[in-house]
């Protein structure tokens, strides 16, 4: 090997390295962090009451919906949406600093939903192809996530399905169509 | 020898061994038990006890780790089997990476390996054939004829649905046959604004209640349905019918059989002087030791797949190509129905109705294309609809609403607008060149060559399934339905689960495998009664027909044996 080449591969070691660390950090490819989740949970719980919050109902953070999600980004979605799901959590509580000056927990529920909101708008494309193209490439995205994860949590947990939502766990006979009685919540089993 | 259950686990010498407990091997060893025949039933799973062994039929979405759901994590791993079972029922599938097999172009192989095989997870569809099914090979000069019309059929069927115990409605159809059914469970009223609309709109179609294994009565100290909709899981009120709830529990009774599970049939024994099958050859997955067990008559029940590569790896001097296969058929023209195109709409009316149960059946639109009379089409056979109608819930309305908080909780929470899903149910030709095909390298834990798979619909399938689009907006849009989307999965081979065919009946030795009473041509005391015998594949789902097919070879074999001439 001469001289002039062991330069050049230095030289493009370098520089493959340095693109590899700007990725990393884009990325934020680190080691994934299940204790990261767990010291996030009450940011998590917010996140969730958001979407579902407590009504004549419970809401998310009564249904237990945080340790779903824990569970499930922890323990069982591929290494993409984990970080997905992790920078998300920063980036909310980063533009909540920036914008109100205080952590995302500590804001009004009206703030949280218009951060949500923003959020939400801003990852989904009027092009629903669009949507899935990034869907395929990337993963689900953070609001994605949360919203599915927590409508998921919620809804099959045994608040969520037996107070929010209707539960007839053995039915016993099949009424093939009868009158909807006035406030009739949807079948938690449909 | 593990967990063997019968008398006779002692013996090496039976008078009927059936390879598969699942729904046609049930079937298989009911009727030789039932009519004295010691018989040894061999599942190369373990084994599953009615009820007692039905872990998740209970559970509650929040008794279990992941609500019932597949991670996308386990998805990754199983991603074949995953597509078809969840955290309540996969318990009932293979592990993807336990049983490999090669996919030379996709095909969704589903496995259920235990006792009662995939009868514990089945549809429960239960359609009879008719001749415009039986005859359609001859007519049309398509591969060989079927050796059998419904006449052949039409007590047997008899015979199994009453056993069975089928709900559905007598529609006096000439093709789609009536049989021996249980009280029709209702449609709903969505269903019910279909059924009039092709009632008023069309003089060759209508739409009618699935005829289904779920009973609606108690029948034979099983049922009646719950309706709770969670089968696959195994049903503790014995609801539907399985090997492990009706089948096995009647071949045991009689107390001549004996059932060994973790039993890998390797190959069937053929004697080259005796110029018959002695028996078969296992490796107990247990203890890993080989078996040798002998009978006078041998059922192959293994599924359509399976069987055929237990056939195929029993080469001898006289059948170097595999048991039976002087055809050169065995493991050609495998087929399975194509059930990915459709159409789903919503509609506004009936806001103020509801329904109350989990139905555990849809409906069904019977095929009304390329009949004797009425509409000639540019595919040959055709197709049936089977569809479902509901109101949103939670799980189909969350990924449409927008938003956070109170709105979208109410919305969430609430019954959404009725809809109709429908795709169409459609034949598949057999060509030569479906194939299944045992690997020249890769061999599986047990040391049996893997199977090897390769499968494509084909231009008259491609030709009925946008028919089938076509046809299905056609008909939501006369029944007043909004936002009506087309649809076409693409799915591959075998994700309807009805593979057929790769070792077809028909009158020829030269050009089939097997007889006009499932016996092999050249070896007559081996008999398949499972999928691999279809020699067409019609539009309705197959089980009803297996089991009815069974239950006609049992019956000849035995009178054979009597006579001495097996």
């Amino acid at each position: 090997m001469t001289r002039r080449t062991s330069i050049k591969l230095l030289l493009g070691a370098g520089i493959i390295g340095m693109l590899l660390f700007w990725l990393y950090r884009r990325v934020g490819y680190s080691v994934f962090d299940i204790g990261y989740l767990k010291e996030n949970s009450h940011l998590i719980e917010e996140l969730a009451e958001v979407v579902i919050p407590e009504t004549d109902s419970p809401g998310a953070k009564q249904a237990g919906v945080a340790a779903y999600i824990i569970q499930i980004v922890g323990t069982g979605e591929l290494r993409q949406e984990q970080v997905t799901f992790v920078r998300g959590l920063r980036q909310i509580d980063g533009f909540s600093q920036r914008t109100y000056n205080r952590a995302f927990t500590a804001c009004s529920t009206r703030e949280k939903v218009s951060m949500l909101n923003r959020f939400e708008n801003k990852v989904s494309s009027r092009f629903p192809i669009i949507n899935k193209i990034n869907r395929k490439l990337f993963g689900r995205s953070f609001i994605e996530q949360l919203k599915e994860l927590t409508v998921e949590g919620y809804c099959t947990s045994m608040l969520g399905a037996t107070k929010g939502l209707a539960y007839d766990y053995i039915p016993g006979r099949f009424e093939a169509c009868i009158p909807l009685s006035p406030g009739q919540r949807a079948w938690a089993l449909n | 020898m593990a967990g063997v259950i019968g008398k006779a686990m002692d013996t090496i010498r039976y008078d009927a061994i059936v390879i598969g407990s699942g729904i046609s091997g049930g079937w298989a060893a009911k009727e030789l038990c039932e009519k004295g025949l010691r018989t040894l039933l061999l599942d190369r799973g373990r084994h599953v006890e009615h009820v007692q062994d039905y872990t998740t039929a209970m559970s509650n979405s929040w008794d279990m780790p992941n609500r019932g759901y597949n991670t996308p994590l386990y998805r990754q791993s199983n991603p074949v089997q995953s597509l078809f079972s969840n955290e309540t029922d996969r318990q009932f599938f293979v592990a993807d990476d336990e049983h490999p097999y090669i996919q030379e172009t996709p095909f969704n192989w589903v496995r259920g390996y235990q006792t009662g095989g995939r009868s514990l997870v089945w549809g429960r569809q239960c359609y009879r054939w008719s001749d415009l099914d039986f005859a359609a090979n001859e007519k049309e000069g398509v591969a060989v004829d079927w050796p059998i019309r419904y006449r052949d059929l039409e007590r047997w069927y008899d015979y199994v649905e009453r056993f069975i115990g089928v709900s559905g409605k007598a529609e006096h159809l000439p093709q789609l046959p009536d049989g021996q059914y249980l009280p029709a469970m209702e449609l709903n009223c969505i269903e019910e604004h279909m059924a009039s609309t092709l009632k008023t709109r069309y003089d060759d179609r209508i739409l009618t209640i699935a005829r289904v294994a779920n009973l609606t009565r108690g029948w034979k100290h099983r049922g009646p349905c719950m309706y709770r909709n969670q089968c696959s899981r195994g049903c503790p009120f014995g609801g539907y019918f399985s090997s492990n709830s009706a089948t096995i529990p009647s071949a045991l009774a009689t107390g001549n059989l004996t059932l060994r599970p973790f039993s890998v049939v390797t190959e069937i024994i053929y004697d080259d002087r005796l110029k018959k099958a002695t028996g078969v050859r296992i490796t107990d997955t247990v203890d890993k030791k080989q078996y040798e067990y002998f009978a006078r008559v041998i059922f192959v029940n293994a599924s359509t797949i399976a069987t055929t590569a237990i056939l195929l790896n029993s080469k001898s001097a006289r059948f170097p190509d595999g048991l039976g296969n002087d055809s050169g058929q065995l493991g050609h023209n495998l087929m399975d129905h194509h059930s990915s195109s459709g159409a789903y709409g919503t509609h506004e009316g009936f806001q103020d109705r509801y329904y109350k149960g989990r139905r555990p059946c849809g409906f069904l639109i019977p095929r009304f294309q390329n009949l004797e009379k009425g509409s000639v089409e540019k595919f040959l056979r055709g197709y049936n609809f089977q569809g479902e109608g509901k109101r949103l819930g939670w799980e189909d309305q969350a990924s449409s609403l927008r938003g956070f908080g109170k709105t979208f909780k109410q919305q969430l929470l609430t019954p959404g607008p009725w809809s109709v899903w429908m795709a169409g149910w459609g034949e598949c030709l057999p060509y030569f060149d479906n194939t299944v095909k045992l690997s020249i390298v890769h061999k599986d834990q047990w040391g049996v060559p893997t199977v090897s798979i390769n499968f494509s619909f084909k231009e008259n399938e491609q030709m009925m399934k946008k028919h089938i689009q076509t046809t299905a907006v056609e008909m939501l849009e006369n029944a007043g339905f909004k936002r009506i989307e087309p649809f076409d999965y693409q799915h591959p081979g075998g994700t309807t689960v009805h593979e057929m065919g790769t070792a077809r009946m028909g009158r020829d030795s030269k050009t089939s495998v097997l007889n006009d009473v499932n016996q092999v041509h050249a070896v007559k005391n081996v008999f398949v009664t499972d999928g691999s015998c279809m020699t067409s594949s019609g539009c309705q789902n197959p089980s009803l027909t297996y089991m009815a097919l069974t239950a006609r070879a049992c019956h000849f074999a035995v009178n054979s044996m009597k006579k001495n001439e097996l």
